[in-house]
């Protein structure tokens, strides 16, 4: 998993190039896009995770390659291997960042991409630094059980984090019909990154938006429906160090407090989740939201 | 709800009595609900508030006349 080629090195000039294009058009046409100290933060996490990263490499080639020795079948450095390995990296790439808003463990990973109020191409940079420990490579490395080599695997991955970047903006609205239809896009992404009840836990696409049409977690953006961007309960800070472990620290004080029975449960269940229910998970505050606007719609039918 | 006289805050309560503490991030907005009064001190106008979450922050609020009269509400959070 530690290939001489990776595309990522070569994509980052043009992150940077990108970054300083829209920051320019943020300046005429949506001032509040950037915040300076939001920016720093996110350009942090880039490098600290691209640090760790390389520190967790080896251990996640062994293990790719443990499972290679150990494959299937062998599948050719072939063109249609390319295709097939993206097209199955991104499938797997789907189950992992669901389950990373799912289970609580892999939330306090990948809470780091979610935590700015921004949303613009710096907030693609935002990246955890604790992946590793989240185990999320675990979504990834089944391909080389499979057959496909290690270093394939990791180059489409690769590919794979260079086309999630440009999709990090508001500058784009929509693109078109056939294109919206099948690939994942700044308009399904910023729904992603929404904090409104309706956009919750949906489109974890990584490349093609079609995993989330199959499997129920599409949600279209709506025009009417101004996105705010974050986590439900905002951080409120721009501490880095408090930005990329708050959630393990929350963690370890929930599963400390509560009583035996329940303390694996906050490893495992979703984010929200609490053994006496006193707090809100997406699903509460969606259903919530629901009956609100059903109550109000009634008013409004008697009124 | 009560406003800071220079647009960097607010104190807001429901029905069920719950007081949310609003203040400036940088270009956006973040809260937290109150839940003790421990961390609430009153100069004339101003109300300086920390939430229980340390890293939140506190936050200094210019009240005017309200704020003698949110003081007392805020007294009441147990």
């Amino acid at each position: 998993m530690a290939p001489h080629f990776n595309p990522v090195d070569y994509a980052v000039p043009a992150f940077v190039l990108l970054v300083l294009i829209e920051m320019v058009w943020a300046r005429r046409r949506a001032p509040d896009a950037y915040e300076p100290a939001d920016t720093l933060v996110s350009l942090a996490f880039g490098l600290g995770s691209t640090v760790a990263g390389l520190l967790s490499a080896g251990l996640v080639a062994g293990a790719a390659l443990w499972l290679y020795q150990h494959r299937l079948v062998t599948v050719p450095w072939a063109w249609w291997a390319w295709l097939l390995c993206f097209v199955l990296d991104d499938f797997g790439y789907y189950w992992q960042h669901r389950l990373g808003h799912r289970v609580r463990w892999f939330w306090a990973s990948h809470v780091n991409h979610h935590s700015s109020q921004h949303y613009n191409l710096s907030t693609a940079l935002r990246q955890s630094w604790t992946g590793f420990i989240a185990l999320s490579f675990v979504f990834r490395i089944p391909l080389a059980l499979i057959g496909f080599h290690p270093a394939m695997i990791a180059i489409v991955g690769g590919f794979n984090l260079i086309y999630q970047f440009w999709i990090h903006t508001e500058a784009i609205r929509r693109l078109p019909r056939w294109f919206e239809a099948v690939m994942n896009t700044p308009s399904h992404h910023r729904v992603h990154h929404a904090t409104n009840p309706r956009y919750l836990d949906r489109n974890y696409a990584g490349t093609f938006i079609v995993w989330d049409k199959a499997f129920g977690t599409f949600q279209p953006e709506r025009d009417d429906e101004r996105i705010r961007y974050g986590i439900v309960r905002q951080l409120g800070s721009f501490n880095l160090l408090w930005s990329v472990f708050h959630e393990w620290v929350g963690l370890a004080r929930d599963v400390r407090a509560a009583p035996w029975r329940h303390k694996l449960a906050y490893l495992w269940r979703e984010p929200g989740w609490s053994h006496d229910g006193s707090r809100d998970t997406s699903d509460a505050i969606r259903a919530r939201w629901r009956a609100r606007k059903h109550a109000c719609g009634d008013e409004l039918t008697r009124g | 709800m009560v406003l800071d006289r220079a647009g960097i805050g607010a104190l807001l309560r429901d029905s069920a009595g719950r007081v949310m503490l609003l203040r400036r991030h940088g270009a956006r907005w973040a809260a937290r609900l109150l839940d003790s009064h421990a961390g609430v001190r009153l100069d004339r106008t101003f109300m300086t508030i920390a939430s229980s979450d340390r890293t939140f922050g506190a936050v200094t609020l210019d009240l005017g006349d309200q704020a003698q009269v949110w003081a007392g509400s805020l007294r009441r959070i147990r």
